[in-house]
């Protein structure tokens, strides 16, 4: 028997010759040649009971880069800095992503456009000058830039049915509305923005950055414990698409890099800052990164994951 | 043909109706026509060409019933899809579709055969029709009183 056939339950059975000749007509000389070498009055009949299966989807990039962005736009406030941003790679093969938190005032060279804090290449040039921005930073291109902005967080977050967050520190600021315990929370649309935004905390910026990176990784994993079969994924990005613009892959693209993102376990994640210090820039205040950034980055480009010893 | 839930067609029944037509037009050619005429099918207007391209053998004998003995009489019993659109403005960019599907047929090698095909399709809307780009099948097919042949001339070993 050839592997994956399923069970074959033989057994010996009288056969008429019409039988045999219908069986010679239909695989033809070899099963005439097989008819002569049948014994005259036992030929044996077999019962078949066979399962075979078989899959194919298209195959995501072996590591796929994809850049979130949130911008500050909401009524009255224009501009469209990226105040959150984040490159989450994802690597299929090992069923393994990162989620790299990037500070919003890290101090770069914009192309085109001089040296900046990193937020503002948004408000100059959109999507492809933001993620032009971050690959100038790390090295890395992304594959696809995934934008929203007040409104549209907080009806993500709310469409998918909110996101549990594990809260490190106490918030009490009234300029974001955070005010938080420390401890496990399962927050709406408004408070996860609130979480996402407040800076009035110890370590500022940095601080500020891995709570979003925390929301989007505790994000992914409730949406992979609600469901992740493909009409699953399908229903997400109807909703993500809802709320965001998505720039460098077209919708079908999309799909399959969320059914890959569905299969990365959680365990698998690992969320990380990138290395820096608080600096001057004239006379504003930004964020430099740190010798421990560039090698951080390599680490990351290679195979999305990190692999180095900090 | 029963049509089950379905998620994300708010921009109209039409795509729902393109589907059906689609996924009749695959029971037809992968089960009807390739058990009666017993020989490859053309699979063109039904699968997308990546989804050609990688129609491996193994793939093609779950995906198709064209390697079984060929039959005289074949009953659809059920076919039930449920469907998921991922839409985009007022358009359908993707359907997940999952298809269960029951059918009988009879012939002088295989007098009861029986099949039954779970599926979860992947379908892309192109030049107007719906075409699978993407697939995860199980397929089930059982029948007794076959004539032993001998495993080297049973063609539908997977």
């Amino acid at each position: 028997m050839r592997p994956g056939l399923g069970v074959w339950l033989g057994r010996r059975l009288r056969v008429r010759p019409a039988a045999i000749a219908a069986a010679g007509v239909a695989v033809g000389l070899a099963a005439t040649s097989f008819a002569a070498q049948l014994p005259p009055a036992a030929p044996p009949l077999v019962e078949i009971h066979a399962t075979a299966s078989a899959r194919f989807a298209p195959s995501v990039p072996g590591v796929a880069f994809a850049l979130i962005v949130g911008n500050d736009y909401r009524p009255g406030v224009s501009g469209k800095r990226a105040d959150a941003l984040h490159l989450v790679a994802l690597n299929a093969k090992a069923g393994a992503a990162t989620v790299l938190n990037i500070p919003r005032d890290t101090w770069v060279n914009i192309p085109g456009r001089g040296n900046n804090r990193i937020n503002v290449a948004h408000t100059f040039g959109g999507p492809a000058l933001q993620a032009a921005a971050v690959e100038g930073l790390t090295g890395i291109r992304p594959d696809v830039t995934i934008v929203t902005d007040f409104a549209g967080f907080v009806g993500l977050v709310n469409a998918l049915g909110g996101v549990s967050v594990d809260i490190a520190e106490a918030h009490s600021d009234a300029a974001s509305e955070a005010f938080f315990s420390p401890g496990r929370q399962h927050l709406s649309g408004k408070q996860a923005l609130a979480l996402s935004r407040n800076r009035h905390l110890p370590g500022g910026d940095f601080t500020r950055t891995a709570n979003q990176g925390r929301i989007i990784v505790a994000g992914l994993a409730e949406l992979r414990a609600k469901g992740r079969s493909l009409a699953d994924v399908a229903r997400y990005l109807t909703v993500l698409l809802s709320y965001t613009t998505v720039d460098g892959m077209d919708p079908v693209e999309l799909f399959h890099l969320g059914r890959a993102a569905m299969a990365v376990d959680p365990a698998k994640v690992t969320e990380v800052t990138m290395p820096g210090r608080v600096g001057q820039a004239g006379t504003a205040s930004v964020v430099l990164p740190t010798a421990a950034a560039a090698p951080l980055f390599a680490d990351i480009a290679d195979d999305g994951l990190v692999n180095q010893s900090s | 043909m029963r049509v089950g839930a379905v998620d994300g067609a708010e921009s109209g029944e039409a795509a729902v109706g393109e589907i059906v037509t689609a996924i009749e037009q695959l029971v037809n050619v992968a089960t009807a026509e390739a058990l009666t005429v017993g020989g490859p099918v053309d699979l063109d207007g039904v699968l997308t060409t990546r989804a050609r391209e990688a129609l491996d053998e193994e793939r093609r004998h779950v995906l198709t019933d064209e390697s079984l003995p060929p039959v005289d009489v074949i009953v659809i019993d059920a076919v039930d899809i449920d469907l998921s659109f991922l839409g985009v403005g007022d358009g359908h960019e993707l359907v997940v579709v999952d298809l269960t599907m029951a059918a009988r047929a009879g012939g002088p090698l295989t007098p009861d055969l029986r099949l039954s095909r779970t599926a979860e399709l992947i379908m892309v809307p192109s030049e107007g029709v719906w075409l699978v780009d993407a697939f995860d099948i199980e397929v089930r097919r059982d029948s007794s009183a076959v004539p032993s042949l001998g495993d080297w001339l049973w063609p539908w070993s997977v």
